[in-house]
């Protein structure tokens, strides 16, 4: 399977000389689901948004599909979809409104809209709900809506962070029955960041622990908990972490 | 359904829905604006229907009881008021605090001798003002006017006993007013009309130009710091749009929303302007003829002309375009509404300056270099711009004219290489203090 994205020695200085990150590289295949955990500031929303072409790399590189996002970000715009930590939606325009709009970036096909739409509306389970104005909306129906709304493009490369945060139990499990759909049945690479040990074991084809912008370690969390001789992701994390620290 | 439409027709939309910005644009201005033009018009209305026609009744205590203070009564009754005679001071006194009572008149004695004896002859009158308001004073103050024709009438009767025209006695110098504008020559009676629209050109331009940089301002300013507090905005620049059509987009749909407030306010200043003009000339004695009144029009279209409005629209036009680029590049870098408010303030403030001052410049006083370096003024160059189609100085106007398209044109740059950079994102000098 080729990658689907490939960061290259990646580094990322913010003005003040804050070094958030310090040369990371990994590799993502196609259908995958790759989780980026690390505790705050260790790094993780910094390079997420640089895939995303928000932010520039100081130094080295990204390639979504083998577009640069230095060289040819709007090429890296149209393979992507991304769904920020603190994201929110214009609250006056209704669910379907707000869909149609993300839709029509995507496609000019007026048909290929509607079925984006369609598709969305299952993901965020919000039925009758979808015409109401956002602003009614709870902010675990928000999260279902933009969770919809990155995953109804069927993008190359689907950038998600946090994507169950304020969700509750039922919706955050719900959220990730269908992310796990997505790459397996539509084979839609994921990269994926969270604080949760358990949804990233549950999701993730393979994990990289990030800290302090480097990455300490990466594999499949099952690999991961024999090498570091524990019996869940949390616990090996709190080992390298604490280890590194 | 290109990126740009798409972003155009959902900025109308959140727009015309956001209550905030229905209340600021539209309905304040017809309701607020409405009622308080309303509210002028009907109170200089009545000031005016009150200071012509007497109303209400006059305490007199006439002490003289001679022919001059029963001619006087007389002609209070003949004009619309109702006398009504009192015994004593301390009756009048005491009656006139009576809202009904508009005044109280004393005749006191030897008022009917000191006219026969041609002498001058004096009425004590007695005013209670019960209320600040101004249809009160007027009508409580309307006395003295009418004890003032009174005396002309008097003093015409006299002249007449003595075989003389009152008309020339009165008023033995006389003048006819020529005002010369450009090549046309406008006789009138009194110069108040030409003033009036005059100043409504020269005012009105620098306050339609205030009036729609602050609505665009804060609308093009508060539209991109709705990205940021809806937390869209990293959603949005991740999108495979041009980042340039998203702002375009946002600018269209800041100026037509600006455009229809401006009309709003727009028709209500007409609608004011025009009212109290109406009202004043069928009310005036002085009144322009209609001749004079077209002459009027025609010498301020010849001045400035269809030409003179385009070039006062491409002016507005520049001066547009320089407000957007700088409401851009100051919207890029808040984080939400509220500071987006905060900021256009600093635009908005220096504007209201420009327009006072504007309006007490003499320009036609200042060398001709003068005025050519002024108008190379930002923002006030664009207000200038009818003071100098006036004085005929058209390379002050170009040069208005093409600075600020000028200006607008390297704002416009600056903020299109801002918004295609990480700057956007990362840069936030305006970042509110938060307090721990």
């Amino acid at each position: 399977m080729s990658a689907v994205l490939e960061v290259k020695n990646l580094v990322k200085v913010y003005p003040g000389d804050v070094k958030a990150l310090k040369g990371i590289s990994f590799e993502v295949k196609e259908g995958e689901i790759y989780g980026l955990i690390g505790p705050n500031g260790a790094g993780k929303t910094t390079t997420l948004r640089i895939i995303a072409t928000i932010l520039e790399p100081t130094e080295g590189d990204v390639l979504v599909d083998g577009y640069s996002v230095k060289r040819n970000p709007n090429e890296v715009r149209k393979r992507i979809s991304y769904l920020p930590e603190e994201a929110g939606a214009y609250k006056y325009l209704t669910g379907y409104e707000f869909l149609d709009f993300i839709a029509s970036f995507y496609t000019s096909n007026p048909e290929k809209k509607i079925e984006m739409i369609k598709e969305a509306i299952t993901i965020s389970g919000l039925g009758r709900r979808i015409n109401d104005k956002i602003k009614t909306y709870s902010k675990g129906m928000l999260r279902r809506l933009l969770v919809a709304k990155t995953l109804m493009v069927k993008p190359r490369l689907a950038l998600l962070d946090e994507p169950t945060s304020g969700l509750d139990v039922v919706n955050a499990q719900r959220v990730r029955s269908i992310i796990k759909k997505y790459a397996r049945e539509y084979k839609v690479t994921i990269l994926f960041s969270s604080h949760n040990m358990l949804e990233v074991e549950y999701l993730c084809d393979r994990v990289a622990i990030i800290h302090a912008g480097e990455i300490i370690v990466e594999g499949r969390p099952k690999e991961l908990m024999s090498k570091y001789d524990a019996s869940n992701l949390e616990e090996v994390f709190v080992k390298i972490v604490g280890e590194a620290e | 359904m290109s990126a740009f439409k798409t972003i155009l027709f959902k900025e109308i939309k959140s727009m015309i829905r956001d209550p905030k910005i229905l209340i600021a644009m539209i309905i304040t201005p017809v309701i607020i604006t409405g009622l308080m033009y309303g509210i002028i018009i009907f109170s200089t209305h009545q000031v005016i229907k009150e200071s012509l026609y007497a109303q209400g009744i006059v305490a007199v205590l006439d002490e003289d009881h001679g022919y001059w203070a029963g001619n006087f009564t007389d002609y209070l009754k003949e004009i619309g008021y109702k006398v009504e005679f009192v015994e004593s001071r301390d009756e009048l006194l005491s009656i006139i605090r009576n809202r009904s009572i508009a005044c109280g008149i004393i005749i006191p004695r030897g008022f009917t001798e000191n006219i026969t004896l041609n002498k001058s002859a004096y009425v004590n009158v007695y005013i209670y003002i019960a209320s600040p308001s101004m249809t009160y004073l007027t009508s409580r103050t309307k006395i003295l006017s009418i004890i003032e024709r009174y005396s002309e009438n008097i003093t015409s009767i006299f002249i007449k006993t003595h075989g003389l025209n009152p008309e020339y006695v009165l008023n033995p110098l006389n003048s006819t007013i020529k005002v010369i504008i450009r090549d046309k020559t406008i006789a009138l009676k009194d110069l108040g009309s030409i003033i009036g629209s005059l100043m409504i050109v020269n005012m009105g331009f620098p306050l339609i130009a205030l009036i729609l940089a602050s609505f665009l301002v804060q609308l093009t300013a508060t539209s991109i710091a709705v990205e940021k507090e809806e937390k869209m905005f990293e959603t949005i620049l991740s999108l495979p749009i041009s980042r340039l059509s998203f702002i375009a987009a946002k600018i269209v749909a800041s100026v037509i929303i600006g455009l229809l407030s401006v009309f709003i306010y727009g028709a209500l200043f007409m609608w004011y302007f025009t009212s109290l003009s109406t009202l004043s000339s069928s009310t005036t004695t002085s009144q322009t003829t209609s001749e004079a009144s077209t002459s009027i029009v025609s010498a301020i279209a010849g001045i400035y002309g269809s030409g003179g409005v385009a070039l006062l629209v491409l002016s507005l036009f520049g001066l547009v375009l320089f407000i957007l680029g700088i409401s851009i590049i100051l919207a890029l870098f808040v984080e939400d509404v509220r500071s987006a408010q905060i900021i256009t303030s600093y635009i908005v403030l220096p504007l209201v300056i420009i327009m006072i001052m504007n309006m007490f410049l003499d320009l036609s006083s200042f060398p001709e270099t003068t005025r050519h370096l002024i108008a190379l003024i930002p923002l006030i160059n664009t207000c200038l711009v009818p003071t100098y189609l006036f004085l005929g100085d058209y390379l002050s106007v170009y040069l208005a004219i093409s600075s600020s398209i000028i200006y607008a044109l390297i704002v416009m740059y600056i903020a299109s290489k801002l918004v295609t950079t990480e700057k956007v994102f990362v840069l936030k000098p305006f970042r509110r203090k938060r307090r721990r």
